[in-house]
């Protein structure tokens, strides 16, 4: 077999200075395998003599032996510098993967960072926090504390619905604060206070000791046992003084103190409490009000003691029960 | 297609190709003692041999593997994973042809799989790895990869001379834009124009030269 080529006409065929002969001539030698072996011996020694760089042989040894005896396989991403829309969906990719991530933080920073105590309808809940201040959670009410601040610096918490707090007067005078959802606050050093935010307004009643209370635009006002203080319409505090507190914590006996109260302003206590709708259509009935002491565990109960004060008669359509007066 | 020819047998060593050379025989005969070297040596130690291996070829594969992806980096990438490949998969015990012979195609191939990933419009689907079980290429294959590095080459000289140079520093050499831009004292914004048109017309020349490439390609896949 004879070579029909020296290794410069390769040489020049790997430099792209061969004419198209030689290439088909290149062809019809490689038909023999063996000749394939010199083509590869050739462009080894080529490459050798003209190299596009001269990677670091030894250290790259070095590295790979490294990485076969960790496992790390690198396997970073290779489009380093691709074409633009390439390198914008990987953009997009990452910046989607990141946004998920945050909002999944977002959502699940509650749960992370905050204990929530709920409270089903018709349900009352007792609580002991880590300073020993006691809460009681009137139904349909949710107050969330901070788990891992909570007892360092001022004591936060955040509270939907109605609560009865006994606040402990810690050593180091630590403030402790509620929050509600109208951002009525309320800032106390030890004292027992009820604190009533539903989406009919919002309420301080104060049973011992001082409190102070500001709204959103940072009004504030320093109230004394017996104030009942309320935030108007238009988010402004307003000062009842000395009134007769207990119908404010009776709901924690399962009492309902009423004291001239609307039948509206019942029909909202059933709801918020119970969860229940009650709808009066006669607006003379509506505003008719009542007072007393009533007990009730449960809606049934409620309305039944209700009816029979009133002389009204209930009926029911799609979950909402509705009172008219007895003919 | 392919007869096993087991060149470097000493039995074998009579008929072997490279002895049928003619004046430059005595010449190339390093050749056969490199690679033979390296087999004896792979029969008593493997690590050994792997070492001699990886030496020996690490280099000029690298240097090979640029002509196709024009970066030092994803070059010794390319040839990083050949090399991982041949040791995980003891292919000293099964390759048939030289040891160079199937580094340097598994390098080629190894190149035109990441172009095609790199450069291609489509998704693309994976072509089966380059291995010894695939029969070897034929002439016309073979010489395939060789025009697809030249296109590439011709491409890049057809480029003035500022932006070939911001793109080999950029591409070639891994710098970042805002070194460029300093090093030659001009704007990040023409460094970045500059880029995105090798990039663009690279994508033109390669769409076509791939395809050729992968057309050829399949023919043999296919025909096995």
């Amino acid at each position: 077999m004879e070579q029909k080529f020296s290794k410069n006409t390769l040489f020049n065929f790997f430099s792209g200075n061969a004419s198209p002969l030689q290439k088909k001539a290149i062809e019809e030698w490689l038909e023999e395998e063996s000749n394939r072996e010199w083509f590869f011996e050739w462009l080894k020694e080529w490459e050798n003599e003209h190299p596009q760089f001269l990677a670091d042989t030894d250290l790259a040894y070095e590295r790979f032996k490294f990485n076969l005896k960790t496992g790390s396989k690198k396997k970073e991403v290779r489009l380093l510098h691709t074409a633009p829309h390439r390198k914008i969906r990987v953009w997009m990719v990452a910046a989607s993967v990141l946004l998920l991530l945050c909002c999944s933080l977002w959502f699940l920073q509650d749960i992370i960072l905050y204990k929530t105590y709920t409270t089903a309808f018709g349900q009352i809940k007792s609580i002991t926090l880590e300073d020993n201040s006691r809460v009681a959670l009137n139904a349909n009410s949710s107050l969330r504390v901070p788990r891992y601040s909570f007892g360092y610096g001022d004591r936060v918490v955040y509270l939907k619905g109605e609560a009865e707090f006994s606040i402990t007067h810690t050593p180091t005078h630590q403030k402790f604060i509620v929050t509600t959802p109208d951002k009525l606050s309320v800032e106390v050093l030890g004292t027992k206070f009820i604190v009533y935010s539903r989406p009919r307004g919002s309420k301080v009643i104060l049973q011992t000791g001082k409190v102070r209370v500001s709204n959103a635009s940072n009004e504030s006002l320093t109230i004394a046992p017996g104030d009942v203080v309320s935030l108007d319409q238009k988010g402004a505090l307003q000062k009842q003084p000395a009134q007769n507190v207990e119908k404010y914590s009776a709901w924690k006996e399962r009492r309902f103190i009423f004291d001239h109260s609307t039948l509206t302003e019942i029909t909202y206590l059933i709801e918020e409490n119970f969860g229940v709708k009650v709808s009066i259509p006669d607006t003379a009935l509506a505003n008719r009000s009542l007072s007393g002491t009533f007990q009730a565990n449960n809606v049934k109960e409620m309305l039944e003691m209700l009816s029979d004060v009133s002389d009204l008669q209930i009926s029911q359509e799609d979950n909402v029960y509705i009172l008219r007066a007895n003919e | 297609m392919h007869k096993n020819i087991n060149l470097f047998k000493e039995d074998n060593r009579k008929t072997s190709p490279f002895m049928l050379g003619s004046e430059s025989e005595n010449k190339d005969d390093t050749f056969f003692d490199n690679e033979r070297f390296i087999r004896k040596t792979f029969e008593d130690d493997p690590e050994k041999g792997f070492e001699l291996l990886f030496k020996a070829y690490y280099r000029p594969l690298c240097s090979h593997a640029a002509r196709y992806v024009y970066s030092k980096e994803l070059a010794e990438d390319l040839v990083g994973e050949v090399f991982e490949k041949f040791f995980k998969k003891q292919l000293h015990l099964q390759v048939i042809t030289s040891f160079q012979a199937y580094l340097f195609t598994a390098v080629r191939h190894q190149a035109f799989q990441h172009l095609r990933t790199e450069f291609s419009r489509k998704k693309v689907v994976p072509l089966g790895e380059h291995d010894i079980n695939c029969p070897v290429l034929t002439p016309h294959q073979l010489l395939q990869y060789d025009e697809l590095y030249l296109e590439i080459e011709k491409t890049i000289h057809l480029l003035s001379p500022p932006v070939q140079r911001v793109f080999l520093m950029s591409r070639f050499e891994g710098k970042k834009n805002a070194v460029i831009a300093e090093e030659l004292q001009i704007s990040i914004k023409t460094v970045e124009a500059h880029i995105t048109k090798v990039l663009k017309l690279l994508h033109k020349v390669l769409q076509h030269q791939l395809t050729t490439v992968l057309a050829v390609l399949l023919y043999f896949l296919s025909s096995r």
